[in-house]
């Protein structure tokens, strides 16, 4: 509470008019603060905000780690590589990430955005909590391949980490659970709620056009909100989407729990900025939105553990008219969120 | 308010008194494989397959200390100071200390062998010490299924086939996995071990140290309900071969007797989480 406080009337010194001089100094930290909010239309968020209270010095410091190459083994790969803000923070224009050394990694790379609703990450959910998820990339030979142990050590020896983590969390102490906290902070800020759709929803004043209102009730009607339920537009679930298993053979969640009945099903993800987001799917095999599309009307495949909402009466997939699908893909695009794509306070300058 | 005060006083001072009836007990665990003393790399064991080992790193968790009494009743060692990485390569980790133990008669010790759930997916501020993925518990995590490794043996077998793109003839056996969490569960391969003192005195004084022996042996890897065929499995990690595995270390330890104090430079002991 007292350290909310603090940043508070930090941000309200440095918002007065120029000319008060100890300003600048503290300004860095309190003017770009992207304060995290529970947008109107949201639910109620489910990572553990208080036990890592969200200030502007801990998300400076989680920005700058996640835009820092020195996180990985030989100083070329940030996370920002693969996690890239115009893309919804995707690897843009992969199917499956590149690495360093550019090794090719095996899976699609998700956005960071809306983390704060996730109860599980990555494709099959094998990590339940966020701040455990930087652990991963880090450590992963295909990705990152350094270890944290090295990356805390080298930030232990930088001229200014250990100021940053003082000014974040009282100490100049570089600890595994302050560095994790740091970049979960910036990465909860990354909240994606002003696309159009939001706008509209909210009553902001946006009207959606004939196409994307006629999208927007076949994505129900068709059942597409059955899995991408919600204003996430997850419903959080692993499930199989009927992908051929031709293109490989990730067993998704299965790999994880070892029950035969989770191989093959991935976590249902957000269609938020789908728009930008493409590739898509966990291994990046399609590359537009119509041929999404045309796989849930023509090519849903026959695979252990088919989510049964598509094959229904029988009969694979969801029927859908080419201009039923255009509808449908205009309303995906009302989810493009310009301002979460173009927000200056998310990169690293 | 001044008769409070004085009720206070005398309950501080009760409290105080009986907070210093109690005493330390250290474990010298002594990792051997069979009847024979574990040597890493240098040394050659048989498994009950009958495939030949050698071990070049063996290291393991044990937390949730209980010592039990006669009456049935146990004395639970504070959580966090009860997690402990016990490694053969390095001695000073092969001795524990548990520490404000009741003075008394104890006829048993229980533990957890690997990382009890709620610890395994708690909050990265909890995970101090031996816990810490990126400290001294580094090599014992999985990122990818976000989880402790509980049991870590790794060593070289001539019975390895050179198949696929293996270069050597090593195997590796990582054992993990705590059940998951809510809905999302996995393999649970915690295990406990519980092992009575027999006809051993073993008794807290106050302000004194008591030492017990547990001996861990390597081979139960391999041997027990499940003879493991190094050949078929030389790689292990998760996966549903790792429940049998775990059955089998569930056998691993065993009480070894009252102790001495060990010589110096032995390392001093470790305490808690054990950094
Ligand atoms: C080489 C490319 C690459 C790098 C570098 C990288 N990531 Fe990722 N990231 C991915 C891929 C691919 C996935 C999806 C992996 C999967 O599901 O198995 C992912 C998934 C994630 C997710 C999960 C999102 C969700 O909704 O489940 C988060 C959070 C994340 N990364 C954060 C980071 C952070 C923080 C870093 C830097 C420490 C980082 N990433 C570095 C490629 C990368
Ligand atoms: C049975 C549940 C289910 C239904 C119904 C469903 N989806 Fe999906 N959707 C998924 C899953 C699961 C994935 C991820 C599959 C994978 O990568 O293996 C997915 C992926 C997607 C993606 C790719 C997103 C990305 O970032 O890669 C889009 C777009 C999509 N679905 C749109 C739709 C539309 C439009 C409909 C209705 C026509 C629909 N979905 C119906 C479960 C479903």
């Amino acid at each position: 509470m007292r350290l909310v406080r603090k940043v508070l009337r930090v941000v309200m010194v440095c918002t007065l008019p120029a000319g008060i001089s100890s300003c600048s100094n503290q300004s860095e930290v309190a003017l770009d603060t992207p304060a995290f909010t529970v947008p109107k239309n949201f639910p109620a968020p489910v990572y553990a905000l208080d036990r890592n209270r969200i200030t502007a010095a801990g998300v400076e410091l989680g920005r700058m780690l996640f835009f820092d190459a020195r996180l990985s083994r030989d100083k070329s790969i940030s996370c920002a590589e693969c996690h890239s803000q115009p893309y919804a923070f995707t690897h843009h224009g992969h199917d499956v990430s590149h690495g360093i050394d550019n090794r090719v990694g095996t899976r699609n790379s998700l956005p960071i955005q809306n983390l704060a609703w996730s109860n599980s990450f990555f494709w099959d959910g094998g990590v339940l909590d966020l701040d455990l998820v930087p652990v991963a990339p880090i450590e992963n030979p295909l990705e990152m391949d350094e270890t944290l142990y090295n990356v805390l050590e080298k930030l232990r020896k930088d001229s200014t980490y250990p100021k940053k983590f003082k000014a974040a969390f009282g100490t100049e102490e570089v600890t595994t659970a302050r560095f994790l906290q740091a970049l979960s902070q910036y990465m909860l800020t990354l909240v994606s709620a002003n696309s159009r759709y939001d706008k509209y929803v909210r009553n902001e004043g946006v009207t959606l056009t004939a196409d994307e209102l006629a999208g927007k009730q076949l994505f129900v009607q068709k059942g597409c909100a059955n899995c991408h339920a919600g204003e996430l537009f997850t419903d959080n679930k692993f499930r199989n989407n009927g992908l051929s298993l031709a293109f490989g053979t990730d067993l998704g969640r299965g790999r994880i729990t070892e029950a035969p009945q989770d191989n093959y099903t991935f976590k249902v993800p957000s269609l938020r900025n789908v728009g930008v987001s493409f590739p898509y799917m966990h291994d990046g095999r399609f590359r537009t939105l119509e041929a999404v599309l045309d796989h849930y009307a023509e090519g849903v495949t026959e695979t252990p553990n088919l989510d049964p909402l598509l094959k229904q009466n029988g009969r694979l997939g969801i029927p859908m008219t080419a201009g039923e699908k255009a509808q449908i893909i205009a309303f995906l695009k009302t989810l493009t969120d310009e301002e979460f794509l173009k927000n200056p306070q998310f990169i690293q300058k | 308010m001044k008769k409070n005060l004085l009720f206070v006083a005398s309950v501080l001072m009760t409290m105080n008194t009986f907070a210093q009836k109690t005493g330390s007990v250290e474990i010298q665990f002594d990792n051997v494989v069979g009847s024979q003393d574990l040597v890493l790399k240098d040394k050659t064991y048989t498994n009950a397959n009958g495939d030949e080992f050698a071990v070049s790193l063996f290291q393991y968790y044990v937390s949730n200390f209980r010592l039990k009494r006669k009456d049935g009743s146990e004395y639970v060692v504070p959580q966090d100071e009860s997690y402990f990485l016990i490694r053969e390569q390095r001695p000073e980790t092969q001795r524990i200390i548990l520490k404000n133990i009741p003075k008394g008669n104890y006829v048993g010790v229980s533990f957890v062998i690997g990382v009890d759930s709620l610890r395994s997916a708690s909050e990265v501020s909890q995970r101090q010490g031996c816990l810490d993925v990126g400290g001294e518990g580094k090599d014992m995590y999985w990122a990818w299924n976000s989880g402790y490794i509980f049991v870590k043996m790794e060593g070289r077998s001539p019975q390895v086939p050179m198949t696929g793109n293996r270069k050597e003839p090593i195997f590796m056996y990582h054992i993990g996995l705590f059940g998951g969490m809510g809905d999302k569960k996995t393999l649970n391969n915690i295990k406990a071990a519980s092992l009575s003192f027999g006809t051993d005195k073993v008794r807290v004084k106050a302000d004194d140290i008591t030492r017990i022996g547990i001996k861990t042996d390597a081979s139960k890897l391999l041997n027990g309900s499940t003879n493991v065929s190094i050949a078929a499995n030389p790689s292990v990690m998760g996966g549903p071969y790792s429940k049998h595995i775990a059955d089998n270390y569930a056998t691993m330890f065993s009480y070894d007797g009252l102790k001495k104090e060990l010589p110096a430079g032995k390392g001093a002991g470790v305490v808690g989480m054990n950094e």
